[in-house]
């Protein structure tokens, strides 16, 4: 016997990423625009997807979801309450969705059809942030009822965030929410990250975060088909 | 998935074990109740944690991330078990793992997990070696190198300028390991398959 040593310098998530890859061209090629929402537990998420998908819906947007919940239905049933397609992940237990998960729930969809899918990561700020679902938008939820100081708590998701979207709007006077705080953290943390503030409650904010989204889509199908074919 | 269970199995062992079973039982991104296998071993792990209480906010972000970390030592375990294998390796006997601060993964609980993970595969018993890579970012005002600390505000920590360039600090990454052959072929037979199929 004897020691020997193997270079590898890979990546300890590179399975993941590759597949992820792979579902980021996919989706590209489709021309589906594809959100993946993070927050703690219980920050808005589902009730945010509700009121988004039901507007869209009536724009005759193409929208879809794919909700990872550890253990229950519940958030399916709700989403799918707008009409559109929703197809669950039970995670059994996993604090995270990974890219394997996401593309086997994808099996039998004409993405082709769709024109925004959007992905309910499961409630947790700090696993999903390794894990790469091929999004082209990934989006941080923290809500009022939350301390402000959540992005300095959890730097890597923040840092990770394309979009950090303010929810409970509503709630903020009542939770002596600090705005200024809060506003300042996710600058400092994230200042390349767009800011939203939303209620789903009263509406406020959908509407201004679903030109957003559109305005985003719109962009990447426009880079997607002035590129060059690959 | 797989390496929960193998977690399960060997829970309640330790005390610290121990602690992380109630970690997770408490924590949102953990598992549930019922998970923790015997009703029996779980009234003899509460009183064996007695008193114990999450105060420390670095506990706390210990315990939150415990299940994270898990999945991650799963993933690195796979990884260094296949590269071995392909090199007909017995036993890896140290794993070089570099490890970016803002990776999202707390070491504490990642040196916890790697042995769990690595039960009965070739890494069990290997020595985890981890490098810390600092967030290192480029700024363009001062146009030098800067490093970024916790709570890691994306800013320039000389002149305060956000523009930023991200240099290192989000790796998470085997650089090598350190395995034992066995010159016997035959003794491996795994190995010595696939050493004849490439010739
Ligand atoms: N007042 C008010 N309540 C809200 C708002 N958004 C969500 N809620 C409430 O907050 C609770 C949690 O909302 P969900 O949408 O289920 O949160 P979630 O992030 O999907 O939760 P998980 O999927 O369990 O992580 C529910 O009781 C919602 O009714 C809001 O804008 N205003
Ligand atoms: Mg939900
Ligand atoms: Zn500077």
């Amino acid at each position: 016997m004897k020691p020997r040593i193997l270079e590898l310098r890979k990546a300890v998530l590179d399975k993941n990423d590759e597949i992820a890859r792979t579902l980021r061209a996919r989706f590209e090629a489709a021309g589906v625009f594809v959100v993946n929402l993070v927050s703690s537990p219980g920050a808005g998420k589902t009730a945010l997807l509700e009121e988004t998908m039901r507007r869209m819906l009536e724009r005759n947007w193409r929208v879809a979801a794919i909700v990872g919940d550890l253990a229950t239905e519940n958030d399916a049933r709700r989403l799918a309450r707008s009409g559109a397609p929703v197809r669950q992940i039970e995670t059994g237990g996993l604090c995270h969705l990974e890219a394997e998960l996401v593309a086997r729930r994808l099996e039998g969809w004409a993405l082709e059809e769709l024109d925004f899918l959007f992905i309910e990561n499961v409630g947790n700020l700090v696993c999903p942030s390794d894990y790469d679902l091929g999004e082209a938008l990934r989006v941080v939820l923290l809500s009022t009822t939350e301390g402000e100081d959540k992005p300095n708590k959890y730097p890597p998701m923040f840092h990770s965030a394309d979009v950090v979207v303010l929810t409970k709007m509503d709630l903020a006077a009542a939770t002596d929410f600090d705005y200024a705080g809060a506003v300042a953290n996710v600058r400092a943390i994230a200042p390349h990250a767009a800011l939203f503030e939303t209620s789903a409650r009263t509406g406020e904010g959908i509407e201004r975060w679903i030109e957003f989204l559109v305005a985003r889509h719109w962009e990447a199908a426009t880079a997607a088909s002035a590129a060059p074919a690959r | 998935m797989a390496c929960r269970c193998r977690f399960l199995a060997h829970l309640p062992v330790t005390l610290e074990a121990m602690t992380y079973a109630r970690v997770f039982h408490e924590t949102p991104c953990g598992l549930q109740p019922h998970a923790l296998g015997e009703p029996q071993g779980l009234e003899e792990f509460k009183q064996a944690a007695g008193s114990w209480r999450i105060q420390e906010p670095q506990e706390n972000r210990r315990k939150e991330s415990a299940m994270h970390e898990l999945s991650i030592a799963c993933n690195l375990v796979e990884i260094v078990e296949e590269a071995a294998r392909a090199a007909g390796a017995v036993r890896v006997t140290r794993v070089r793992l570099r490890l970016g601060d803002l990776a999202g993964v707390v070491e504490d609980a990642l040196r916890f997990s790697f042995p769990v993970a690595a039960q009965g595969t070739l890494a069990e018993g290997a020595e985890l070696a981890i490098e810390r890579v600092p967030v290192r970012v480029f700024c363009s005002q001062c146009n030098a190198e800067r490093t970024l600390t916790p709570p890691f505000v994306y800013r320039c920590p000389e002149c305060g300028a956000s523009r930023l360039r991200l240099l290192q600090g989000r790796e998470l990454q085997v650089e090598s390991i350190e395995i034992e052959e066995n010159h016997d072929e035959t003794a491996h037979p795994r190995a010595a398959q696939s050493s004849a199929r490439q010739k």
